[in-house]
């Protein structure tokens, strides 16, 4: 399908060689780097000069390369187009001398490695006098006839640097030798921008070229989805991944398209699922297709690559924050596995840090238990004639606590020294299994079973929050290909069942215009709820392309719950693709989302929520053009409208004094919330290259709610101006440097207008004026990171260096208050923050 | 947790003033007595508040809400909207009404508040909170205004133009028999240095001098009570919060848990105020919404000044005591065994120290003298009570 990542299951390996004609008065020759372009049988379909020499050898370089044929390359199993890097030597005739007769000819056999992991590289070239092999899938080559005596040996491949090395050849004697080359930094990269696999009409995908060694990230690839257009700078560098200004339940995570609860682990240091072990990431910010449903807001979309099948590999990581390894190899019965692992480091590290820093920050601090996470993955796949089977158990865990320094429950009381903590857990246990029926008729599926936790502690004991959650989760679809009729058909079933022990006690939910009252455990409410949640899904969508510059994609879902609100909506979507010229695509989107509302958090609880809430829903609109420019850049501009409507809000305490009544303050919570996001994002991406990768992603973002008889007032999330380069390049001895900036409008903030003295809690309370009416000082920073790889033959160290904020900016983030609101001052971010960590890999 | 130890480590380093310096016009209490009441029966308030730093006119404005029956907090009193708005108050909301003007007022809920109640329904025990507001303004509030005249004087702190902070107490009501009902807290004995402080005595400090101050006993002076809760009635004791308060000053600590371990260190600026003197204010909160307060006047410590002596002492029929001897401008307290003269002080008319007998058991009590030079000196008087 074309919204997933496709996992390049078989290499192109050169089939037919064709020699450069050296031209004439051409001086001595060099080597030409080249961008080819290779259609799914194998032929060279475009030919780009990524380096050149002059413009003489560069075209007889073309020349030949346009006449070279490799074996398909296959995606998913299936020959496909890719692009890929190949260098070719041009280099003047050797004229045949005349002379001695030639002694016995010698010959050469041997082997080609990839240096760090020894897996073995096919499809190189190997040279020697003017002769040429290609080395099979085995690494292996051989040649014979050879002149006996010293002799250069020249290996090229696409995607390793370049290997020279003297020989001597014995006459009548075969030399055995074993090479191991240097992985370069370009590589194959899957085609995601052909035109009959896009179909989506708002999606940026990332490949593992782009998601490596992003400055800012610790190294992390869900964390560079956050530098994308449509994403808004989360506040100190947080966790929170707000798309279009939605709030966070809006916006899914999907790992091989499974939802997982959790993004990230505490404060946003690391996802909770390794990226190590991921081969694409996809981010829908809106728009998307009728295959997904449940979800106002955007998506996040992970590919988890195949186990290695050609050795064992792994790597070792530690840094200041985690310790991690992975490892991965092929078992037996054409089974390959993996398995990796990271626990924090942070428990100690942050405590460590803080006191080192000031004995004061960590009282006051008072963690009581040390932030901790961990999670792990387990995979096992096994490549099918007709598709691939495979199996993975992941999970993650965060914990944390601290003595909440509430001024009437003050931390020095016995028994309040677990105050304030949060424990979340999940596991997923999935089947994927993808078959081809036929040329036109595929499946895939995946099916999970989870098991999650989420305990939540107050600031005393007897307020808690625990849910314990068994999601079971049923993904089919059905791929159907009309060629006659250029149709692409889609049917899914997306079933999602959870199974809810929900156990709480905690005061009343308090309105947004009440006091809250200090006598916190006086009016306790308790809940027991055993709850099913019963999420169907089924969608049919398809893609219909009547000539080459026209793309229609429509679709229609079916969702809703028909546990607790038994409730069923239908979301009709289309998009449309339309391309005036080989380099520029014109796009529109129309469609209807709606999911329920957060029942993670009690919303459609009957003793803290409201069991009768309508589905949350958001109109969402789109329209913009895609264009391409010398080959290596991308442009992507597209302006949005999105018109929420139905949004749960909690209801205001108009009782007995207030002067405020809205209609159906009598429940906890209405559907009766509304607000609208629009904006303009913008994405120009330079491919990577062998030497350069990069974005710029602008996003002008804005994000209104209403506000309790103030209609569109500014949204907690609005942030009008995004602006975020990321660059990274190769260079030599080893080097990766990287680098990212970011300028994006200040936060907002409620401003504190009055207060009053609470003398039962002793505590001043603020009176707030209009929410989120009052915007902080712009943001700024800019991050760089340094890798560098030792590598030998057996395996490779990697040695990073990661400095965030570097120019050391005071970017406020916050506001923070004396002790009667009379003063204020900012809240900085992250000071410049050097992290450096250690990883082995082989 | 990011945000958390970012918040730490960029806001720490602003001096704002601390909590405890009471240098313009705060409210530091509201005591209601007693702080759990009956349907319709009263609770007498009285506020602490100070100003430092004003010369003017201050008056207390009592506004009272009637408790939601349904125990969700939902009142005037509460609501941020009408309290962004003084002048909403003028409008008499349902449920609230002015209590009166000056430095006490009585809140009295309705007898019929928990009416719309069947009568097993655990809230009547458990009770519901009416929620009082004592404004004080800067200025003097005629208390007979009504109407428009009384909406202006609203309209003027609405639009800051008069001065005025707002304090929040709950009185709770309830049906639980008045053996179980919460009642305030006791301010108990201070202790200086180690050592008992006399009752109603002055501190003494040396500018930039450090005080030793805790108060043994509150331990004890906690109630034990029944909570009712989801799971059933749960026995608690409560939890006693000391709260300190200075003129002029820091503490090491802003609140404590109230009990005999805590000393909080009190230091005087390195300089005198002008007038040599200052104040200290202990408030003690139970979690429950008893409250009790004490202030404690300090002096500066001036070594400068001469040594007292008292050579005579009488006491009236009306319990005045007059203490006769030289250099009695200099003279802090007049102990009577381990009590100070109620209200004393010295008299330029005739120089001697004027004050009221303290409350003990009747006796002989020697006769001491704390001087403002921070020396506590023998006499040779004795006075029987």
């Amino acid at each position: 399908m074309g919204a997933s990542a496709q996992v390049l299951t078989k290499a192109p390996t050169l089939k037919t060689v064709v020699e450069p004609t050296f031209p004439a008065d051409a001086g001595i020759g060099g080597t030409v780097e080249l961008e080819l372009e290779l259609s799914a049988d194998g032929h060279v379909t475009n030919a780009i000069v990524i380096q050149g020499v002059d413009p003489a050898i560069d075209e007889a370089a073309l020349t030949a390369a346009r006449q070279l044929t490799f074996t398909p390359a296959e995606l998913d199993g299936r020959p496909a187009p890719v692009r890929l890097r190949f260098t070719s030597l041009v280099m003047p005739t050797r004229e045949p001398d005349a002379g001695p007769p030639p002694p016995p000819p010698a010959a050469i056999r041997g082997v080609l490695l990839l240096a760090g992991r020894r897996e073995p590289i096919g499809g190189a070239l190997v040279r020697i006098n003017g002769r040429e092999v290609i080395s099979n899938d085995r690494g292996e080559f051989e040649l014979t006839d050879l002149e006996p005596g010293n002799t250069t040996v020249q290996v090229t491949s696409g995607a390793h640097e370049r290997f020279e090395v003297i020989e001597h050849l014995v006459a009548g004697e075969r030399t055995q030798v074993t090479y191991v080359l240097r992985a370069s930094g370009g590589g194959y990269e899957t085609v995601v921008r052909d035109v009959r696999n896009r179909r989506e009409v708002t999606q940026v995908r990332l490949t593992k070229n782009e998601l490596r060694s992003v400055a800012g990230t610790n190294n992390d690839a869900f964390r560079v989805v956050q530098n994308l257009p449509g994403v808004a700078r989360s506040p100190f560098g947080g966790s929170a991944l707000v798309v279009r200004g939605s709030k966070s339940w809006d916006s899914r995570i999907y790992v091989d398209e499974i939802q997982i609860p959790q993004l990230f682990h505490f404060a946003g240091l690391t996802a909770t699922f390794n990226s190590a072990t991921v081969d694409s990431i996809g981010f829908h910010p809106g728009n998307f297709s009728a295959d997904f449903g449940r979800s106002i807001g955007g998506l996040v979309q992970a590919e988890v690559r195949s186990p290695s099948t050609t050795g064992m590999h792994g790597h070792a990581d530690v840094n200041l924050f985690d310790v991690g390894a992975l490892i991965e190899a092929p078992i037996a019965g054409g089974w390959s596995a993996s398995a990796s692992a990271r626990f924090s480091l942070t428990q100690w590290t942050i405590p460590l840090g803080l006191r080192a820093i000031s004995a004061g920050v960590a009282n006051q601090l008072g963690f009581t238990l040390a932030p901790s996470y961990w999670d792990y993955q387990l995979r096992a796949e096994r490549k099918l004639s007709r598709g691939r089977i495979f199996i993975s158990l992941f999970g993650s865990g965060d914990q944390w606590a601290l003595a909440n320094p509430n001024p009437f429950i003050d931390q020095d009381f016995e028994g309040n020294q677990s105050a304030a903590g949060t424990s979340q857990r999940y596991h997923r246990l999935v089947v994927g299994f993808d078959h081809r029926f036929s040329e036109r008729v595929r499946l895939t599926s995946r099916n999970a079973v989870g098991f999650d936790v989420n305990e939540q502690s107050g600031s005393v004991e007897e307020i808690f929050f625990r849910t314990t959650q068994i999601p079971i989760q049923l993904r089919e679809r059905l791929g159907i290909e009309v060629p006659e009729a250029r149709l692409n058909l889609g049917f899914g079933f997306d079933g999602l069942l959870t199974v809810v022990a929900f156990d709480a006690q905690r005061p009343p939910v308090f309105r947004p215009n009440q006091l809250p009252e200090p006598f916190v455990t006086r009016r306790l409410l308790a809940q027991t709820e055993r709850s099913l949640y019963v999420e169907p899904g089924l969608s049919a969508d398809a893609t219909w392309a009547p000539t080459a510059w026209l793309q229609v994609r429509g679709g229609l879902r079916a969702d809703g719950e028909l546990g607790v609100m038994r409730r069923l909506w239908l979301n009709p979507r289309l998009g449309v693709r339309v391309m005036p010229a080989s380099w520029l695509t014109l796009k529109a989107g129309a469609g209807l989302y709606q999911q329920p509302p957060d029942w993670r958090s009690g919303q459609l609880s009957p003793t803290f929520g409201n069991p009768g809430l309508a589905p949350e829903g958001a109109w969402h609109f789109m329209t913009g053009l895609e264009a391409r420019a010398f080959g290596v850049l991308e442009l992507d501009v597209q302006g949005y409208y999105k018109a929420l409507f139905s949004q749960a809000r909690l209801s205001l305490a108009s009782g007995l004094g207030s002067d405020l009544s809205i209609p159906g303050a009598s429940s906890r919570y209405t559907s009766e919330g509304y607000g609208r996001a629009y904006g303009m994002e913008a994405l120009l991406r330079l491919r990577p290259t062998k030497h350069l990768t990069g974005w710029v992603a602008y996003t002008l973002s804005r994000f209104e709610r209403d506000s309790y008889g103030v209609p569109y007032a500014p949204g907690p999330l609005d942030q009008p101006h995004n602006l975020i380069i990321v660059a990274s390049a190769t260079l030599p001895w080893g080097l990766t440097a990287s680098g990212r900036f970011r300028f994006a409008s200040g936060p907002l903030i409620t401003p504190i207008v009055s207060s009053l003295f609470d003398v039962n809690a002793n505590q001043y309370v603020p009176l707030p004026g209009l929410p989120w009416s009052q915007r902080l000082p712009d943001f700024t920073q800019l991050d760089l990171r340094v890798d560098k790889r030792f590598t030998f033959d057996a395996w490779s160290l990697v040695v990073y260096v990661d400095v965030q904020n570097v120019t050391n900016a005071r970017n406020p983030e916050a506001l923070f208050y004396n002790f009667n609101y009379t003063r204020s001052a900012f809240v900085t971010g992250i000071p410049i923050l050097p992290t450096a960590g250690v990883r082995g890999e082989w | 947790m990011r945000a958390l130890v970012l918040v730490v480590l960029c806001g720490c380093g602003t001096g704002f003033t601390p909590e405890t310096l009471v240098d313009s016009l705060r409210v530091l209490a509201i005591t209601a007595e007693p702080p759990e009441v009956g349907p319709g029966e009263p609770s007498a308030l009285s506020v602490l508040f100070a100003d430092p730093t004003r010369t003017t006119k201050t008056t207390v404005l009592w506004v009272g809400c009637e408790p939601d029956p349904q125990d969700l907090g939902r009142s005037a009193c509460n609501d941020a909207a009408i309290l962004l708005k003084p002048t909403t108050i003028t409008d008499y909301p349902p449920g609230l009404q002015l209590l009166g003007f000056g430095p006490s007022a009585t809140y009295r809920s309705t007898r019929e508040v928990f009416a719309p109640l069947t009568a097993d329904n655990p809230i009547r025990q458990s009770g519901s909170v009416g929620q009082v507001l004592g404004l004080v303004v800067g200025e003097d509030v005629d208390p007979t205004a009504t109407g428009e005249r009384l909406r202006g004087y609203f309209e003027r702190i609405e639009r800051k133009e008069t001065q005025a902070v707002v304090g929040l107490t709950r009185v709770l009501v309830s049906e639980k028999p008045a053996g179980l009902r919460n009642r305030n807290p006791t301010v108990g004995r201070l202790f200086v240095n180690g050592e008992e402080h006399p009752t109603g005595a002055n501190l003494l400090v040396g500018p930039g001098g450090v005080l030793e101050l805790s108060m043994p006993g509150l331990t004890e002076a906690a109630e034990r009570y029944d909570e009712v809760q989801p799971t059933g009635v749960v026995s608690k004791q409560e939890q006693l919060v000391g709260a300190w308060y200075s003129t002029v000053g820091f503490f090491d600590r802003e609140r404590f848990a109230a009990n005999d371990l805590v000393v909080t260190h009190f230091t005087a600026p390195g300089e005198a105020t002008e007038r040599g003197t200052g104040t200290i204010w202990l408030v003690l909160r139970d979690e429950r919404g008893g409250q009790a307060f004490e202030a404690y006047p300090f002096y500066f410590c001036d070594e400068r000044l001469p040594t007292p002596a008292a050579d005579a002492v009488t006491l009236e029929q009306d319990g005045t005591v007059t203490v006769r001897g030289s250099n009695l401008d200099a003279v802090a307290d007049v102990l009577v065994g381990d009590h100070a003269l109620v209200q004393g002080a010295y008299s330029s008319v005739d120089r001697t120290f004027v004050g009221r007998r303290p409350e003990l058991a009747p006796g002989t009590y020697d006769l001491r003298l704390r001087s403002r030079g921070c020396e506590t000196l023998r006499t040779s008087l004795r006075l029987s009570l």
